[in-house]
């Protein structure tokens, strides 16, 4: 009895670490740049889950049509930040006009009828990433120069606007994906051996987050971009000076991160089968938790933390402590409400955490912020 | 710094204005009697107390209509919303006590939210009855509160008995870590133990889990025959696909917060099949009165009612007797209320006859047992 499903709780672990670990690459990603602990990064997560549901779904009428001014709005932010390069006055609004149109009509052909899968993945994804880039101008970008703890405040007080905006518009009950979605995912081979531990989708997730992982790391490390993006990090005055746009790096990684965010919540909508506004809240903080694990800003370090989550969460509930209760005194047993280690799940990967930060302030992985990515 | 003053002015207007606004002053002319109702109107338990809030306001609907013609009194049903949370169920308890002309208040749905808001009725001496809390200690907390569904024990020894009938002598316990799911655990541990039924395991979840399956892994490995789900469905929904899927075999058994909603079926799809729930199933069990409140409450909402609309249908029309015998002193309110202990004094809901024990609660054996089969839940016989 029972080596079954320590293997079956490993596997799930893996799963459920991959996607812990990917929303905490965007963690990261961002915080490399822009220095920035992005607490909005779980709400844009939960907004492209709702994107991606409702471009699935389709329906002009009802909640879907609530997509709709996200998907205007945000367009309509991001042509008029945009326009600043090439025009000035009355011309921009004219330009955000323009941007606020793309998207109404992206918005028309998606929402319009029951997208296909695949249209949906890339539409949440393209239009996710124009919302986080709109948040920035919209949020960030105004405090420019300001102390750390202003652009803290800000993105708390973004990640709650965000919440509270998506329980009004999009309803506060729990929803998920249609049913074929899954099944659809799930039914994809596996190699025999793995058979009853992962389901195609499982391997799908973990082959994303490792690919995905690697291509960013890549991307930061050797691209000319993610060269410039690296020497903002490091030196942003100095990198100004050498002519370095300092403020497009920061969108472009604000983009790439939200983008990231969207694949991620895809599959863990998909796996999980729930979609709630404040689903963001909930796994934005324990992918904050892997990233200061692993060290925020290292990317690879952040996916580590995420599958050492993952494998806690997943693994402790085995761990059956109830005949060690047993002998304990009764009057301890009324003080705790549970002394089921099970249930301690969380409490035990905080205190992780809070072990980390002692021993290793900057994370397991991380000597130096960034460089090593 | 004259323009300032005046804006600091128009501010103050204006907030007076909306705070004026907000607020209705209740016993004016026109007589309206205000009801508070509590419950979760949003929030992710939003399906039932709307639901309830829809029961109750078509009674008073009723009501209202029949009094107009003779001119009686009318009612106004003022929403109390308190998102299913405990914190936010005081917060709507103490604006309903600072309420003077609120005789009574029906509430609240979640028995965590009944137990936290009776403390504050009991300060406020404001009589309540609960439409939807079936936590064994609801009734007991207060002189001023009633409750008029059964209690957990009830479906505690309900669901134990059919465990025992059918042979599932090792169950696993799932529960939710609040005061619903640890109390439906509690008596059916209470039960169990009774009836030779052995409880391999136990594990709990909180609200916004989102993983089940490393749970579901746990119990697994105690090769249980059945598993008792203690929660309410917008979680066991996801946790019932997640076990299915991880291939867990062993019978599923719930309690009224999966039983009483349908949409546990809907959304668990072929997962939530063979599942074993007690609850009211008024809905299923169509008696003639209840054909007629569906019919009438479809015609108005344009939906299907549960069961807990029954419930707080029932509660409103106890609250109008009371206040048609008595008038609205609270004191008199409780001890009307009180006094109706024994079938011969029972308020004749379309549940069955509704009368109080001593500590408060309903007395009554209304729980039935339903299994999922084909996309509905059928009624069958309790042991």
């Amino acid at each position: 009895m029972g080596t079954h499903e320590i293997w079956q709780s490993v596997a799930n672990g893996v799963s459920l670490g991959c996607l812990i670990g990917l929303l905490a690459v965007g963690y990261s990603l961002v915080y490399g740049v822009a220095k920035l602990i992005n607490f909005a990064h779980g709400d844009l997560f939960t907004l492209a889950g709702y994107y991606m549901l409702f471009f699935m779904v389709g329906s002009p009428s009802g909640r879907p049509r609530h997509v709709f001014y996200f998907l205007v709005s945000t367009t309509a932010v991001v042509a008029f930040a945009w326009s600043k390069r090439f025009f000035t006055g009355p011309r921009r609004l004219l330009v955000g006009c323009g941007g606020g149109a793309v998207g109404a009509g992206a918005g028309y052909l998606l929402i319009g009828r029951s997208s296909p899968l695949f249209v949906a993945l890339l539409g949440g994804i393209a239009f996710i990433a124009v919302a986080g880039v709109a948040f920035e101008y919209l949020v960030y970008r105004p405090l420019e120069g300001s102390p750390r703890l202003s652009y803290l405040v800000a993105a708390i007080g973004l990640s709650l606007s965000l919440q509270g905006l998506m329980q009004l518009l999009f309803g506060t009950e729990r929803r998920t994906f249609p049913p074929s979605v899954n099944s659809q995912l799930s039914s994809l081979p596996v190699p025999h051996v793995l058979v009853g531990y992962f389901t195609g989708l499982d391997l799908l997730i973990i082959g994303f987050t490792v690919a995905l992982t690697a291509v960013a790391a890549w991307f930061a490390k050797h691209s000319i971009v993610g060269m410039c993006i690296r020497a903002t990090a490091d030196e942003p005055v100095l990198a100004e000076r050498l002519g370095l746009n300092v403020r497009f790096a920061k969108v472009q990684v604000f983009a790439l991160g939200t983008a990231l965010a969207a694949v991620c919540s895809f599959f863990f909508v998909a796996r999980q089968r729930v979609l709630e506004p404040t689903l963001g809240y909930s796994q934005g903080i324990l992918a904050f938790a892997a990233a200061v694990i692993g060290g925020i800003g290292s990317l690879g370090g952040s996916l580590l933390g995420g599958l050492f989550i993952g494998m806690v969460l997943s693994v402790l509930p085995l761990v059956n402590t109830e005949p060690l209760i047993r002998q304990l005194p009764a009057s301890w047993v009324r003080v705790l409400p549970s002394l089921n280690l099970s249930d301690w799940g969380l409490g035990v990967v905080y205190l992780l955490m809070a072990v980390v930060l002692i021993v290793r302030p900057r994370g397991l992985l991380s000597e130096r912020f960034w460089r090593d990515v | 710094m004259q323009g300032r003053d005046f804006r600091v002015l128009a501010g103050l207007v204006l907030f007076g204005t909306l705070v004026g606004c907000g607020r209705p002053t209740s016993g004016g002319p026109g007589k309206s009697i205000p009801i508070g109702f509590g419950g979760p109107l949003t929030g992710k338990q939003a399906n039932y107390g709307t639901m309830c809030f829809r029961g109750a306001e078509l009674r008073f609907l009723e009501i209202n209509a029949a009094a107009q013609k003779v001119g009686g009194r009318q009612y106004t049903l003022l929403p109390g919303d308190d998102l299913a949370t405990p914190t936010q169920a005081v917060v709507v308890a103490q604006d309903f006590a600072s309420n003077s002309a609120v005789p009574i208040v029906l509430g609240h749905f979640n028995s965590s939210c009944s137990i936290a808001a009776q403390k504050i009725y009991d300060a406020a001496k404001l009589p309540n009855i609960s439409y939807g809390s079936t936590n064994d200690d609801v009734g007991k907390g207060s002189i001023w509160t009633f409750r008029t569904p059964y209690k957990n024990s009830l479906q505690g020894r309900t669901l134990a008995r059919y465990a025992a009938a059918h042979n599932l002598a090792r169950v696993a316990i799932l529960a939710e870590n609040e005061d619903y799911g640890r109390g439906l655990a509690d008596v059916f541990k209470t039960a169990a133990a009774e009836l030779n039924i052995k409880i391999v395991a136990e594990k709990s979840y909180d609200g916004d889990a989102t993983d089940y399956r490393s749970l579901f892994l746990g119990l697994q490995r105690a090769t249980p025959d059945a598993i008792l789900l203690a929660g309410f469905y917008p979680q066991l929904q996801v946790a019932a696909v997640q076990a299915r899927e991880i291939g867990v075999k062993a019978v599923f058994l719930a309690g009224d917060g999966v039983g009483s909603s349908i949409e546990y079926i809907k959304n668990a799809g072929p997962s939530a099949e063979g599942t074993v729930a007690t609850g009211p199933f008024l809905i299923e069990a169509e008696s003639d009165s209840i054909k007629a409140f569906k019919q009438k409450f479809q015609q108005r909402y344009g939906q299907e009612p549960d069961s807990w609309a029954v419930y707080a249908y029932d509660a409103a029309g106890l609250a109008n007797q009371v206040i048609s015998e008595v008038g609205t002193d609270h004191e008199a309110i409780r001890k009307n209320l009180a006094a109706i202990n024994s079938k011969e004094r029972a308020f004749p809901g379309l549940v069955g006859p509704i009368w109080f024990d001593k500590n408060r609660d309903a007395v009554n054996d209304d729980v039935r047992l339903a299994v999922v089969k084909n996309g509905r839940y059928v009624v069958i016989p309790v042991h």
